[in-house]
């Protein structure tokens, strides 16, 4: 960790232990998948949003690893940090890389003032983990492009401002050419039809989202026509490595170690605690060293594949540890202890853990591209 | 000095490919590895933490990890890591020699060493699939098969980033004197995680290489004998993840969070 990150993670602790004083232990359960505004618009009065970009933009202009600790003080903290997570994260970076002048300006401050949701239309109906496969077409008219087709699964598309999408705009040899990235203004664009999906706990965070000749603007291309297979590939990269990978569950963590604590531990349960912690540190390890690799302007797919497949592995075995450690059923409603609550609602995320942002065998598919063996 | 030295790292990787390829490694564990000892010694690896004002390099724990792992790597025979470790804890050269290590310095050291053996494993097995052919192709090329190197891969990466968090640890802050330094806890993990894996790691690179694995004149007994040697000594996994619970349950989640980011 550079110098000066240790005063920064004493300013969000301090910042965390106060914003979250009002926020509901059913609310911090859900952690970077829970959406709060005024939350968000706090975290950007705070300077905590959009840390790395740069200054002139609205940005902290600080490094990558110094972003890294805003982000694992807020998951450690179980921070509702879902309104702004993808745009600071993803989006945002692939407007300053690719986007134009005009639209730096437009988008970049807003994202850092933690005013603007973005969502990610990349899945549809028949394409998910074959993702080149998908058939949502940008055709060019004399004054821009005309939209068809079904995004489905766009996590807070129903609050987004805007979509970063990628539609096909070309035929090419292969299925991987012919793909482009489009911002969509989701708020005034005439044609979009956003259908919310409940999913297994009754929430509704993701959405179907129908393009019926929508029209966009010349401009709404974003970076190089028919290049979105890389420069989906690079944000991948930005989406898979980070401590959201292994920290989704920390609320259910911190309520393990405090009842632990009450109740008392024998040697297995420490043993146990002692193993979750070393996972936790050796991915801590893993995903600092991705942020290295990204601050020196490097593009880590493999390691980044690497952290989510292991990271969303470790989560989604929390649960079960947790029930293991103490005898106590998950249960849902205010009348069940904090632990129970957040093993409710963590045991009921868990099975999407290793879903979003590409299944286990995707990125072990990746992997072993990176490996040379296909 | 949070680094280690690229011209070690290259002087390293150069001499230990030269001298120990996977055919030559018969060879060079004759005799308890005295020639590449030797050439070890000539070249001053043995002598790499001795401080400068004593004729030494002067290196520092990150340069320690190069070379430990890279021993794990290669499966250099020989006791070149104990020997090389000894002066950073206050010995000379000629004190500390193979003797046993202190308990935390030892499994600081162990870790890199199993973090490199796990990465010789990946090496081998990635090399050995894209040859084997069954069914008409190489073995390789079966997803089942890509699926079990990419986790082998995914371990071994994390060995590798948990070893290198402990060497900066020690760098950082010294080495621990009480399991209050925040690199007590690196170390702690270090040695957890490395030997946790040690299983899964070995499991994976034995099974894909058929029985012809399973025979002498393989050599992946170079990794995993000692990999299951290593992940017992100073401390089992299970003997180190009993002490990291028992300290964070006392200490509850703020400030076992706050250890674990110091
Ligand atoms: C909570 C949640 C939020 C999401 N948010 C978004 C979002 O905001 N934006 C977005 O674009 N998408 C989003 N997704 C979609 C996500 O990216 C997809 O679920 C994922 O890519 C898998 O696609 P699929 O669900 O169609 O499964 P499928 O591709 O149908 O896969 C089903 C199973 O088959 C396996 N499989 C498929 N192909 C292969 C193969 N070649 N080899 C081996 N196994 C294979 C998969 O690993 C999986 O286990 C979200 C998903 C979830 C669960």
């Amino acid at each position: 960790m550079p110098e000066g990150t240790a005063a920064l993670r004493e300013a969000v602790r301090e910042f965390l232990d106060e914003a979250l004083r009002n926020v509901p232990i059913s609310e911090r359960a859900l952690s970077w998948d829970a959406c709060n505004p005024d939350f968000s618009r706090r975290m950007g009065e705070a300077g905590f949003i959009g840390l790395s970009f740069p200054v002139e933009y609205g940005g902290g202009g600080r490094s990558q690893l110094e972003r890294f600790v805003i982000l694992e003080e807020c998951l450690a903290a179980g921070a509702p940090t879902g309104f702004h997570w993808f745009a600071d994260r993803q989006s945002g970076p692939l407007i300053l890389r690719y986007g134009s002048e005009d639209l730096k300006r437009r988008i970049i401050p807003g994202i850092c003032r933690g005013e603007l949701c973005f969502c990610i239309g990349m899945s549809e109906p028949d394409s998910g983990s074959d993702l080149a496969s998908l058939r949502t077409r940008a055709t060019r008219t004399s004054s821009g492009w005309r939209v068809n087709g079904t995004k489905i699964w766009t996590t807070n598309a129903h609050r987004a401002h805007y979509m970063i999408a990628l539609f096909r705009t070309g035929e090419g040899q292969r299925r991987h050419e012919g793909l482009s990235q489009f911002l969509v203004d989701l708020r005034n664009t005439p044609g979009i039809r956003i259908a919310p999906i409940r999913d297994i706990a009754g929430r509704e965070h993701f959405n179907e989202v129908h393009f019926e000749d929508a029209l966009l603007a010349e401009d709404a291309l974003i970076g190089v026509e028919n290049n979105g297979w890389a420069q989906v590939t690079e944000e991948l990269g930005l989406e898979r490595s980070g401590p959201e990978r292994y920290l989704s569950c920390q609320a259910l963590f911190n309520e393990l170690l405090r009842l632990l604590g009450e109740r008392g531990a024998d040697g297995a349960a420490a043993v146990a605690v002692g193993r979750i912690v070393a996972q936790l540190g050796a991915l801590r390890a893993m995903s600092l060293s991705v942020a290295a690799m990204l601050e020196s302007g490097g593009s880590p797919a493999l390691e980044a594949a690497m952290v989510k497949d292991m990271g969303t592995r470790f989560e989604q075995s929390l649960p079960r540890l947790a029930q293991e450690l103490i005898d106590l059923p998950p249960l849902g409603g205010d009348d069940a202890l904090p632990y129970q609550q957040v093993l409710h609602l963590t045991t009921l995320l868990a099975p999407s853990f290793s879903l979003r942002g590409g299944s286990g065998e995707i990125l072990r598919g990746i992997i072993a591209r990176g490996l040379g063996l296909r | 000095m949070m680094r280690a030295d690229p011209l070690l790292v290259e002087t390293v990787e150069r001499m230990f490919a030269e001298n120990l390829a996977p055919d030559m490694l018969d060879e060079a564990h004759r005799n308890g590895g005295e020639q590449f000892m030797a050439l070890a010694r000539e070249m001053g690896l043995d002598a790499v933490m001795v401080p400068q004002e004593q004729g030494g390099y002067g290196g520092g724990w990150p340069d320690a990890f190069v070379i430990a792992e890279a021993c794990g790597r290669y499966a250099a025979p020989g006791d070149l890591p104990e020997i090389m470790i000894w002066p950073a804890l206050g010995a000379a050269v000629e004190e500390g020699g193979s003797a046993a290590l202190p308990r935390l310095a030892g499994a600081l050291l162990r870790s890199a060493q199993m973090a490199g053996a796990a990465q010789g494993l990946v090496e081998r097995s990635v090399a050995y699939c894209g040859e084997r052919e069954q069914f008409g192709r190489p073995i390789a090329k079966f997803q089942a098969v890509q699926q079990q190197l990419a986790e082998l891969a995914g371990y071994a990466a994390c060995m590798q980033a948990a070893s290198q968090q402990a060497f900066a640890a020690v760098q950082k802050h010294g080495m621990p004197e009480s399991a209050d330094s925040p690199a007590w806890l690196a170390i702690a993990v270090a040695k957890c995680r490395c030997s946790e894996l040690v299983h899964p790691v070995t499991q994976i690179a034995h099974g894909v290489h058929g029985a012809i694995g399973f025979t002498e004149e393989m050599g992946l007994q170079y990794f995993s004998l000692p990999l299951w040697s290593w992940r017992a000594e100073y401390g089992r996994d299970t003997d180190w993840a009993e002490a990291v619970g028992r300290r964070a349950i006392a200490a509850g989640p703020a400030a076992a969070w706050a250890a674990i980011t110091a």
